[in-house]
């Protein structure tokens, strides 16, 4: 891969990453409208409850976005948007499903929320993001789910 | 919900540790303060019975309690500076003969020497803000405690000698989300709790079901902090209104919070206080109003309301949102708490301010208004917010407005302090206060105000503190708190480049000055609504008349 090429998509990753915030974001907050889950007085009595409630109306709302896609094809709708998709690092054959699925999207979900009770674990956010301008391209979630993003061609 | 804590150990060791490690580690912690080495507090003399120096809330502090005066205000100095863990402070300092007791949101209670600044113990809390003044009281065990309120998370008592914890009440089984942001008021075995309520913060959430939740006053017994009484300022229950977006139920009547101290009189059997507006539809008849209540039941005795169809949340301030209610109405709440004064001639007077800019006298046996003026604008940041002063001497009662540029009122604004009659309302002076001209500055005085034999003491959002001659208006003495202060403790992580530990001022607002013999003392600094942050606890001084 040379260095434009390479360049092309980082952008792209990280317009995908970007895309998908926005969307889980989007999704979450309407998950949590339907449900009602942080609709009343009560549900705000701890604060900490009412965090983690919050997070948990996330994961729905990922499945509700990204379930399909990552089943059929290894993408989450951000990737899909870019033409990206998400591969096993040692084989480049789609990864497996409950990979994508409770390692490598949970890992994040896992440092926000620990984030919540002891702040300096969102350095770790940071510090994922950075992996991104490795030669290989391949963030801390990549690595410890064994995975790698790559271009996705029409026949894939 | 009563929780008795086990005793805590006193942090004095603790901060010890936590100092060694900082000179270990940094090498730089601030050399001229730190641990007292005598812990034990003075608790003989308290210069105050709470938020408003007296249980009528007079906000006078006479001659025989402070030495500051016209005559030697230009000997008025900086004395030290203690540095806040937290940027918005909004506790009210509680001064014995030696101490001064101040809420350190973020490290708890701290009793300070009130010579050197040097720390006799600090009491950990939990939750985030110590967010009312200290009331002091004697158990009947013969105990000294201090009495206060967090935020979100209760009404405390510790043990005034070492800060160790005694009790802890939320009135969490009469309501879910209880917000302590006015002060509490001891007399005899009675804690007076007011309440307002988180709920107000979460109509920002457009999937919040608004509003159910009412202001309240609350009764606790001293000695165990159990529930005595617990009147609601809305006795209707919230019924289902509407719904937007097609999930989310709208409620109502909720609001009427209680933010500000009550106010006792003990002849009657009696605490007043004010309320705020509603945060949905229908509205109350109890909203915008001062309350009677009696002090052994909680039983209503009248309620005055000002503003009628006054309700308001936070969401109106994001274009339409959902939780705005319609129609929408000013929000004048009662935030000053109301003073109670006597008059040369034997009359008694309620004075209460409000945010439209009113003043109102009322007759404490019925409510009913003796007079009434409006000063100013008004509005969302504007009129009267944290509290007003009296001159029983000179029957003056001392209004600063706030009038902030992003008030929502109408007519001419006045921030600044006017002086009005005690009898009749009409104006003796007023002092308009100019702003910096800087972007997002006021003038206004949105905090609570102290007045003296000849002086009256405020600070304005634009952090400048003043001391007015109380018979003109006149200036006799100001300090600019935009500054960075050396001061007498340290955090690690406030510090500049050459390691110096230092505080910063900011808006003055919240519960404002406090005198005590020949001290000035004053915290500088209040983050929210776009005001300047800070985190200078300021404690001025007469310096010694060297003259022969």
């Amino acid at each position: 891969m040379n260095d434009s090429v390479s360049g092309e998509l980082r952008m792209q990753r990280m317009a995908a990453t970007g895309l998908d915030w926005a969307l889980i974001t989007v999704v979450t907050l309407l998950v949590i409208l339907v449900t009602g889950v942080l609709e009343h007085a009560e549900d705000y009595a701890n604060v900490g409850q009412s965090t983690v409630n919050a997070v948990l109306c996330g994961l729905p709302a990922y499945l509700i976005l990204n379930g399909w896609l990552l089943w059929t094809r290894g993408q989450t709708a951000g990737k899909a948007a870019m033409s990206l998709m998400i591969v096993d690092h040692p084989t480049g054959n789609c990864a497996s499903f409950w990979k994508l699925l409770f390692v490598r999207a949970l890992i994040p979900v896992v440092v926000i929320a620990v984030g919540f009770i002891w702040e300096p674990m969102w350095l770790l956010v940071l510090i994922d993001f950075c992996f991104i301008f490795r030669k290989d391209q391949r963030c801390l979630h990549d690595w410890v789910a064994g995975t790698r993003v790559v271009k996705r061609v029409a026949d894939q | 919900m009563l929780v008795v804590s086990k005793p805590l150990r006193t942090v004095r060791l603790t901060k010890r540790w936590s100092l060694a490690v900082c000179l270990a580690v940094f090498g730089s912690f601030t050399a001229h303060g730190g641990l007292c080495e005598t812990t034990e507090p003075g608790l003989k003399d308290f210069y105050s019975s709470g938020w408003g120096i007296d249980s009528a809330n007079q906000r006078y502090q006479g001659p025989k309690r402070t030495s500051v005066s016209a005559d030697n205000i230009d000997r008025l100095e900086l004395k030290w500076v203690y540095q806040l863990a937290e940027k918005t402070p909004r506790s009210y300092p509680l001064v014995s003969e030696d101490t001064i007791f101040f809420g350190d949101s973020g490290r708890g209670l701290v009793a300070l020497d009130r010579d050197t600044g040097c720390t006799r113990w600090t009491s950990p809390v939990e939750g985030v803000e110590i967010s009312t003044a200290i009331s002091p009281a004697r158990m009947p065990d013969g105990r000294d405690v201090l009495v206060f309120g967090v935020r979100q998370n209760g009404i405390f008592a510790v043990d005034a000698r070492d800060g160790t914890h005694i009790w802890r009440y939320s009135f969490t089984e009469d309501h879910p989300i209880p917000m302590y942001s006015g002060s509490p008021l001891v007399d005899g075995d009675n804690v007076f709790v007011p309440i307002s309520s988180v709920e107000m913060g979460l109509t920002i959430l457009p999937w919040y079901g608004c509003c159910t939740t009412s202001g309240a006053m609350g009764a606790l017994d001293l000695s165990t902090g159990a529930k005595k009484w617990y009147t609601p300022t809305i006795s209707d229950p919230p019924k289902r209104t509407g719904r937007h977006w097609l999930f989310v139920e709208h409620y109502g009547p909720s609001g009427a919070p209680v933010w500000g101290a009550p106010t006792l009189d003990a002849k009657r059997g009696l605490v007043f206080f004010g309320t705020g507006q509603n945060y949905s539809h229908p509205t109350s008849a109890t909203s915008d109003a001062i309350f009677a209540v009696d002090t052994s039941d909680g039983n209503v005795r009248w309620v005055m309301q000002a503003t009628a169809n006054d309700a308001y949340s936070m969401g109106c301030g994001i274009p339409g949102h959902p939780l705005c209610p319609d129609p929408v109405g000013p929000d004048h709440d009662f935030g000053a708490p109301p003073i109670l004064s006597t008059l040369r001639d034997g009359r008694e007077l309620l004075f209460a301010g409000q945010k439209s800019g009113d003043v109102h006298a009322l007759d404490p046996d019925k409510g009913e208004h003796v007079w009434r003026k409006r000063i100013g604008r008004g509005g969302l940041l504007g009129g009267v917010h944290f509290g007003m002063a009296v001159h029983p001497e000179l029957e003056l009662v001392f209004v600063p407005i706030s009038d902030r540029e992003t008030g929502t009122g109408e007519g001419q604004a006045a921030p600044g302090l006017h002086a009005l009659e005690m009898a009749n309302g009409e104006t003796r002076w007023s002092r308009i206060i100019e702003s910096r001209g800087c972007v997002g500055c006021s003038g206004g005085i949105s905090s609570g105000i102290v007045a003296s034999r000849d002086l009256v003491f405020f600070g304005d959002l634009d952090g400048r503190l003043w001391a007015l001659d109380v018979s003109t208006g006149e200036t006799r003495w100001q300090h600019d708190s935009w500054q960075q202060y050396d001061v007498v403790n340290g955090d690690w992580a406030q510090q500049d480049d050459e390691g110096r530990s230092y505080a910063e001022g900011g808006a003055f607002d919240a519960h404002g000055p406090m005198l005590a013999d020949d001290l000035l003392i004053v915290a500088s600094g209040y983050g929210n609504f776009g005001q300047r942050g800070g985190n200078a606890l300021l404690v001025f001084q007469i310096k010694p008349d060297t003259l022969p």
